[in-house]
């Protein structure tokens, strides 16, 4: 009897770790990323996210229901998890793809992670308008009540001139900036917000996002606000993943000068 | 000694065939003119050749090349009216036009006149519409009318140099084209075109004023045929203008450089040796005995070295990294290509990496050739790119992992096709095993790229990921090839099925590559991608056609 579960047990392990179920879950990923871009092409972003990316669930023609996004991640985190312990061969040759696949758990974790804490909001100043309140993004495409959407900063932000550059005779912008007043609970400094050249506090960060002229020489300028405590998560997996392929890479190089006739390792 | 003999020929032709000039005078000082247009400042050369590409889709005129032509257009407007220069690319405008003669060579602004009323009409009602509603009967209104209309600017930008003509215009329409006089004291840079110039008069500063009456010296010189007069004025003007503009504003080895690679058009120069490889192996496979095989990776090595010079002269131009528009991802995956190629070729593979180099980078070369109708292809950048680091690592490393997926797909076409001629032989065999390396190549490369465009739109827009069209296709590429490296191991495919599978990769690539950019287009991208997402069609359809009939072929020969 127990031995008859242990092996019930083993077997339900072993198809987990399957490379059969890794193939099937990366076709479905395939299909649904191919679902989700042609859907977002004709609905926008914000519903591709809500509908196909960020759901466990999505209803075809809005009754079948097929799995969404995330369940197929967790397959596949589950997948990964379970070959990582019970069917990837530790051995010095295999390091870098045993490095790779640790970083893709890394990927996979730290999204389902960021996704759940992580909040997005927009700031929007005119020139000399300071506030610290922020709209939660998709708050304009939701018909949700505004008020439930925002957002108290823990500083307080003053545009006091925004600026733009364009390469001479086209209209092509060559840089955004807005120059700010970041009024805290007992500080006030000034600092500037670029294109590519974001502003940190704690663990918010802004970005200049886009900006508006009014047509009298006013103008406004657009902050994407990111709270985001899992940031640094997808900085550790790439780290690791470069380090894996770089170590596979060389595994693969040591083994085709050392056999030249078959230049291949096996993963 | 045969071999330097026929290099030697190879080299003349190579140097020879650049268009005639129309005048018995040199147009040297006229062709490093520096023009403004789009941000950049540009020889009058690759302003002319843009141009008259823009119009026509050629960049020469009845043997006459592009500075000639524009030369003629600036300086003797009224013998240009027959010039056959506008291409009109649907005979369905001629209709609402009401242009009699149509056909499908280009239209002289002569021929255009009396349709013009109505262009303007059309062009005008088709702008309201919305972008997306557009056809390409819209679309190709507003380009012609486009055209014609700059055209027409240029008709007008030296009439102040011909006495006789009357301007008869608000001077606050004069053309600014083509944009030659930097107004110094203007902080945003701005250049004035010379109608434009001479319309504001006194109220310019002297030495611009001596530079506007230089410029009608040199269009008087020009039509009295008088090359040292011409040359005379166009020099002191040229001086004159470089001693305003702030020191390094451009520099002189760069102007010469650009038009030595206008001239010597390295990329369909490196084009057609390709094909020539191409033609070399076909025939070698053909007829062993005459081991042309050699002469073919000479080939596609000497194309490699026009390419390289091509990619190089133009960092040096533009001081910025190889690849950083579409044009230029399309010329560097091809020069990735032929690389690998030569790698393939001189490792072990010598006929399957001539095959896989020479098509790669005739495919993409001649696609970038098509692409560069549209315009100059050393466009500016926009903020949003504006980052040289991330910029040049990033677009980089993804073209890397593009290229090796396509010549791993290149080598399944191969591998494909040799199991169909012999069932079960080794070849085919054998010649999976570099497509399996291409294909690794092409993953890992495409996975870094794809995670440090990951952390470059971390860094300036706050996520790391999001589901934007280009980050789908990257995932796409590499979900696909995770299938096939999974599936092999799995022992569901062998070498067919993961010669398959890399043909299902290439499609990927091109859908990842420019298909997404085909999702959302604007009104200078129109030439290329009506044409392209036909052409992209076809080749998906084609691909699948014969995925569909190939394999279950190899599939019965291999069992039966």
């Amino acid at each position: 009897m127990n031995k008859k579960r242990s092996s019930g047990l083993s077997s339900f392990i072993r198809r987990l770790a399957s490379l059969k179920l890794t193939v099937i879950a990366l076709a479905l990923l395939a299909a649904l990323v191919i679902a989700g871009t042609i859907y977002q092409a004709e609905n926008g972003i914000y519903a591709a996210q809500r509908d196909v990316f960020g759901a466990w669930i999505i209803r075809l023609f809005g009754v079948i229901p097929l799995p969404g996004l995330l369940l197929i991640s967790m397959l596949l985190f589950i997948n990964l998890l379970a070959a990582v312990f019970f069917r990837l061969q530790y051995r010095w040759r295999q390091a870098g793809l045993l490095l790779v696949h640790y970083s893709l758990l890394l990927f996979i974790g730290g999204g389902f992670f960021i996704a759940v804490t992580a909040q997005e909001y927009f700031l929007t100043l005119r020139e000399g308008e300071s506030s610290d309140v922020a709209i939660s993004v998709g708050a304009e495409e939701s018909q949700l009540d505004r008020n439930q959407e925002k957002v108290i900063l823990p500083i307080k932000i003053k545009l006091l001139d925004f600026e733009k550059t364009m390469h001479p005779g086209s209209g092509i912008p060559r840089s955004f900036s807005s120059r700010v007043e970041i009024v805290s609970a007992n500080t006030r400094r000034r600092a500037v917000i670029s294109m590519n050249r974001p502003l940190r506090y704690q663990d918010y960060t802004f970005y200049q996002s886009s900006y508006a002229e009014d047509g009298l020489g006013g103008e406004s300028s657009t902050f994407s606000v990111v709270r985001n405590s899992g940031r640094w998560l997808p900085y550790i997996a790439s780290a690791l993943l470069f380090l894996g392929l770089a170590g596979h890479f060389l595994a693969m190089l040591a083994a085709a000068l050392k056999n030249p006739r078959s230049a291949k390792v096996r993963p | 000694m045969r071999k330097i003999t026929i290099l030697a020929l190879l080299a003349l032709w190579l140097q020879g065939h650049e268009a005639q000039a129309a005048t018995p005078f040199s147009l040297e000082p006229f062709r490093r003119l520096v023009v403004l247009e789009q941000g950049r400042k540009k020889p009058m050369d690759t302003f002319a050749r843009n141009l008259l590409k823009q119009f026509s889709g050629r960049s020469t005129l009845d043997g006459m090349d592009a500075c000639s032509w524009l030369a003629r257009v600036l300086f003797t407007p009224q013998k240009t009216l027959e010039d056959n220069i506008f291409l009109v690319n649907l005979d369905v405008l001629a209709k609402p036009m009401d242009m009699v003669g149509w056909q499908r060579r280009p239209l002289s602004f002569a021929q255009l006149r009396p349709g013009l009323g109505r262009l303007h009409q059309l062009a005008f009602q088709y702008a309201d519409q919305d972008e997306s509603s557009r056809g390409r009967v819209e679309n190709e209104a507003i380009r012609l009318f486009y055209n014609v209309s700059a055209y027409n600017r240029l008709l007008n930008a030296f009439h102040f140099a011909r006495p006789g003509e009357e301007a008869g215009r608000d001077p606050r329409s004069a053309p600014e084209l083509p944009a030659l006089l930097p107004l110094a004291d203007s902080p945003d840079e701005e250049w004035l075109g010379p109608a434009q110039a001479f319309a504001r008069g006194s109220s310019l500063p002297a030495a611009m004023q001596r530079e506007i009456s230089l410029l009608a010296q040199a269009a008087q010189a020009y039509v009295k045929a008088d090359g040292s007069d011409f040359k005379r004025a166009l020099d002191a003007f040229s001086r004159s203008v470089r001693n305003r503009l702030p020191l390094g504003a451009f520099s002189d080895r760069k102007l010469s450089l650009e038009i030595f690679y206008n001239r010597l058009d390295p990329f369909f120069k490196a084009e057609l040796i390709y094909g020539l490889a191409l033609l070399l192996l076909f025939f070698s496979l053909a007829i062993p005995r005459f081991r042309l095989e050699r002469w073919a990776k000479l080939c596609l090595l000497l194309g490699f070295l026009f390419h390289t010079f091509g990619l190089a002269a133009r960092m040096l131009i533009m001081n910025r990294p190889p690849v950083t528009n579409l044009y230029e991802t399309f010329v560097f995956v091809a020069w990735a290509g032929v690389v690998m190629g030569l790698l393939m070729a001189w490792w072990q593979k010598q006929a399957l990496g001539i095959l896989a180099g020479a098509i790669s980078g005739l495919a993409f070369l001649v696609i970038a050739g098509r692409y560069s109708l549209d315009g100059d292809t050393m466009g500016m950048l926009a903020a949003v790119l504006d980052s040289n680091l991330w910029l040049a690592t990033h677009v980089v490393t993804i073209s890397l992992g593009y290229a090796g997926c396509v010549v791993a797909g290149i080598i399944g076409h191969v591998v494909i096709v040799q199991e169909l001629h012999a069932p079960r032989s080794a070849a085919a065999a054998s010649t999976a095993r570099p497509l399996y390396a291409a294909l690794a190549f092409g993953m890992a490369f495409t996975c870094i790229g794809t995670v440090m465009g990951g952390i470059w739109a971390d860094l300036s827009w706050g996520r790391f990921w999001g589901w934007d069209p280009k980050e789908n296709g990257a995932l796409l590429i590499i979900i696909c090839c995770a299938i096939l490296f999974h599936a092999r191991l799995a022992g569901w495919i062998g070498h067919i099925g993961l010669a398959a599978g890399s043909i299902g990769a290439i499609i990927a690539v091109v859908m990842a590559w420019f298909g997404v950019n085909l999702l959302g287009v604007g009104l200078h991208a129109y030439g290329f991608t009506s044409g392209a997402a036909r052409g992209l069609l076809a080749f998906v359809f084609g691909e699948i056609l014969f995925l569909v009939v190939a394999i279950p072929l190899v599939l019965k020969k291999s069992h039966g």
